[in-house]
């Protein structure tokens, strides 16, 4: 069983299996914690939240298409209790309207990072990551720690792919320039 | 120390859930209420679609028929006839179902993966492309016949059928008075001025003189749709443009 996909265990469960639902928190519970950390740039309440997550997908375990993959699906629902999250601080403000989701941004194509770099990178994201705002924060997370690619961002996130692509973009950018303004200081 | 806490807290959340779903205090959703759930959002898009594709072809509709969109080709004061007779409220419903559409689409990857400005493009190219294939069937024709109570191409000499009939929109097509605006039908000409009969059964003297615009000439003949633009007094209009509406 321990060898089986998380789509063929999530069917299992959608069947009635409820044990086998501890496989999926087991794989999945320190990604989510992870993920939540960075995100929020904390770690009060996360323990509870990931709770939360868990439970929300085994009550709505019956929405997924065991077709598609099952991570983005339960990445999305992380997504929204985060965002909740960070709702009630109220120490970051989270945009009503964001016009990045409005026009194309045809320079942002997913770029081919290697292993080292990308290693490297996490690296570097990791001493300034809490510096940046929470929607640039977010898709550098997924992409560089978490390893979705753009499309997966793009569906955790219900985003448009290219605006994914300029996120991570600005995000870096400005991750470079804290950086470099911390080194001068 | 560390490994024992996270291992701590594995199992407490593991545990927890499960055991709340074995005591039934954490209970699956039923496959029927997503089905249902999905149903309802599709019902809600179907009914955005309709609503959109109904007002955006009464839209082409009242400006097929009362050439109201020619306004424009009589310069500045055509302009601003336009702005100020438009079917603003009608506009403004178009705009909202499309809102509408737009958002409940919006949850599908198609639609979300992509920019806001294409899908909301792509979803007024839809209404406005079904509302162009909606305005040619007789449906508006035929809904705005009673109340107006007579035929748009009926003889000048029609007799009117007492009141208009019918409710809303189709109402208001008939008695509406746009602003400097005339539309109706050919029913006598007498040198350079004709006789105009409105859809309100009124015949209007149309007065041309040097400076009146003709965009498309003046050979107007009996049973000629016009739109004139132009100062109104009493029963005589002092056109300051004519158009003739094509159908």
């Amino acid at each position: 069983m321990n060898d089986a996909t998380d789509e063929t265990i999530a069917h299992r469960v959608q069947q009635g299996e409820i044990d086998v639902f501890s496989l999926l928190m087991e794989r999945y519970e320190k990604k989510i914690i992870r993920y939540g950390k960075k995100f929020l740039s904390c770690s009060d309440d996360i323990k509870d939240i990931a709770q939360e997550i868990f439970a929300k997908a085994f009550v709505n375990i019956r929405s997924f298409d065991c077709k598609r993959k099952f991570s983005p699906w339960l990445y999305r629902i992380a997504h929204n209790e985060f965002v909740n999250a960070l709702k009630k601080k109220k120490s970051e403000k989270i945009a009503f309207v964001d016009f990045d989701v409005f026009f194309p941004h045809p320079a942002a194509k997913e770029s081919a990072d290697g292993d080292v770099d990308r290693a490297d990178l996490r690296r570097w994201l990791d001493r300034g990551l809490d510096k940046l705002p929470a929607k640039y924060r977010e898709p550098l997370v997924l992409y560089y720690f978490e390893e979705m690619n753009y499309r997966e961002i793009a569906d955790i996130m219900r985003l448009p792919v290219s605006t994914v692509g300029i996120r991570l973009q600005r995000g870096k950018t400005l991750m470079k320039k804290h950086l470099e303004s911390k080194k001068y200081e | 120390m560390n490994e024992n806490t996270d291992q701590q807290r594995k199992t407490t959340i593991g545990e927890k859930i499960i055991a709340a779903a074995k005591s039934g205090k954490l209970k699956m959703r039923p496959r029927w209420h997503f089905i249902l759930r999905a149903v309802l959002w599709l019902a809600g898009a179907v009914i955005a679609v309709l609503a959109a594709l109904y007002f955006a072809s009464l839209f082409l509709f009242i400006n097929r028929e009362t050439g109201i969109w020619l306004a424009p080709v009589f310069g500045w004061r055509g302009v601003l006839v336009f702005l100020a007779s438009a079917p603003w409220l009608i506009i403004l419903s178009v705009l909202v179902f499309a809102l509408a559409l737009e958002i409940l689409v919006r949850r599908y990857g198609f639609t979300y993966r992509l920019p806001l400005l294409y899908s909301a493009l792509a979803v007024l190219l839809f209404v406005f492309a079904g509302a162009a294939l909606l305005v040619r069937t007789p449906l508006h024709e035929n809904l705005s016949r009673c109340p107006r109570g007579d035929r748009l191409l009926e003889p000048a000499h029609f007799v009117p059928e007492g009141p208009p009939c019918g409710t809303g929109v189709y109402r208001d097509l008939g008695p509406r008075r746009f602003h400097d605006f005339y539309y109706g039908t050919v029913k006598n000409i007498a040198g350079a001025d004709f006789i105009i009969i409105t859809r309100q059964r009124e015949d209007l003297i149309v007065r041309i003189n040097s400076r009146t615009r003709l965009p498309f000439g003046a050979q107007f003949e009996i049973g000629d749709e016009l739109a004139v633009i132009g100062d109104r007094k009493s029963d005589q209009i002092d056109a300051f443009g004519i158009v003739e509406i094509n159908r």
